[in-house]
């Protein structure tokens, strides 16, 4: 039988039923993906770095410089309405980090918060260097107050685990 | 048709590639049927097409952001898949495949084999040509892309294909001589 011409075994194999693999293999990958989560957030630790030291850079430049010469009348910004979303879900992330504290105080989770309340303030400070509100701080300012929020939600013995496995 | 042939809005892709793990579940839902099929033809076995079929899905996670959008998703998504299980099938070192083509005179056996029959039988078959078989025939690859897929010639594709497809053949007629059909009273 030449090859390209067998379409009875074509048509037999094509019939074969779909296998079913074990029913909780999203549940593992699901596993792999949040215990591999900390190596992504290091990544992104790295770019937030670069997105710091941008900040810092643009915070000097107005210190060196001097602000910008006040206009006669204030000028209005129209605020993208992706960035005033994000505005709102940094308020409403501040308000339940300052509401839903875990009550364990430790070196280790000061070293932690302190950690993620640095990078915010560079943050902070490349947000106040910039007159229109950028998107990509405020989307790094989010992000770092939901992993601030989960820090202070989880306890401490959780903390160190995960910090030994990272 | 591929079984793999289903289309996703892009609208999904983009979620998952956002790290949306609700998104990335739900492409699992819809392709772990036809990757794990495609493994486990390839690799006969099912906890090692288990295997091939997380290995996959951990990789289309990590490489979501490579996909350009100027191909379907599924044919992106499956030559992970083959990738995958070719990796396997290559990591066993073993690199038997067919180098004769038995003929048989009989009328063709494949008429009324059954679908238990044939996935049995294809496990006796050597793991390259199973797997350049089921690439040809079910996914429909063209002899250059399995040749490409494998690193080899185009005859070699052409080849494993008329061998492998004359194998089952006589399998199975030897299977019919052995355990011949029920007589109806």
């Amino acid at each position: 039988m030449e090859p390209g011409t067998d379409t009875v075994l074509s048509q037999k194999l094509r019939e074969l039923p779909l296998a079913t693999p074990p029913g909780n293999g999203f549940e593992m990958i699901r596993a792999q993906l949040e215990l591999a989560a900390p190596r992504e957030r290091r990544r992104r630790f790295d770019a937030t770095a670069w997105l710091g030291l941008a900040a810092s850079i643009g915070l000097a430049a107005v210190l060196l410089f001097g602000q910008p010469a006040p206009t006669t009348a204030p000028r209005l910004i129209s605020i993208d309405p992706a960035v005033l979303a994000l505005i709102e879900r940094s308020q409403a992330l501040e308000r339940d980090i300052r509401t839903a504290a875990s009550p364990d105080v430790d070196e280790f989770r000061y070293a932690v918060e302190a950690s993620i309340q640095n990078e915010l303030a560079l943050i902070d400070a490349g947000l106040a260097a910039v007159p229109i509100p950028d998107k990509s701080l405020w989307s790094e300012r989010v992000r770092l107050l939901e992993e601030l929020r989960t820090v202070s939600q989880t306890d401490t013995g959780t903390l160190l685990m995960q910090a030994s496995v990272d | 048709m591929s079984a793999f042939a289903i289309d996703i809005p892009d609208v999904l892709i983009a979620r998952a590639r956002r790290r949306d793990l609700g998104a990335f579940e739900e492409l699992y839902r819809q392709f772990n049927r036809p990757v794990y099929t495609l493994a486990l033809r390839i690799l006969g076995q099912e906890s090692e097409a288990f295997d091939a079929l997380q290995d996959t899905f951990l990789k289309v996670y990590e490489q979501l952001d490579s996909y350009r959008f100027d191909a379907p998703f599924w044919a992106w998504l499956r030559k992970i898949a083959v990738n995958v299980a070719l990796m396997r099938v290559r990591g066993r070192r073993e690199f038997a495949e067919l180098e004769s083509s038995p003929q048989i005179d009989a009328a063709d056996p494949l008429q009324h084999a059954t679908h238990a029959e044939l996935i049995e039988l294809l496990q006796q078959l050597p793991g390259t040509s199973r797997a350049v078989l089921w690439l040809y025939h079910v996914e429909g690859y063209t002899h250059e892309e399995v040749a490409q897929c494998f690193d080899r010639t185009v005859s070699f594709s052409k080849s494993q294909v008329a061998r492998a497809g004359a194998r089952l053949r006589v399998l199975l007629a030897e299977d019919e001589k052995w355990n011949p059909a029920p007589i109806p009273c």
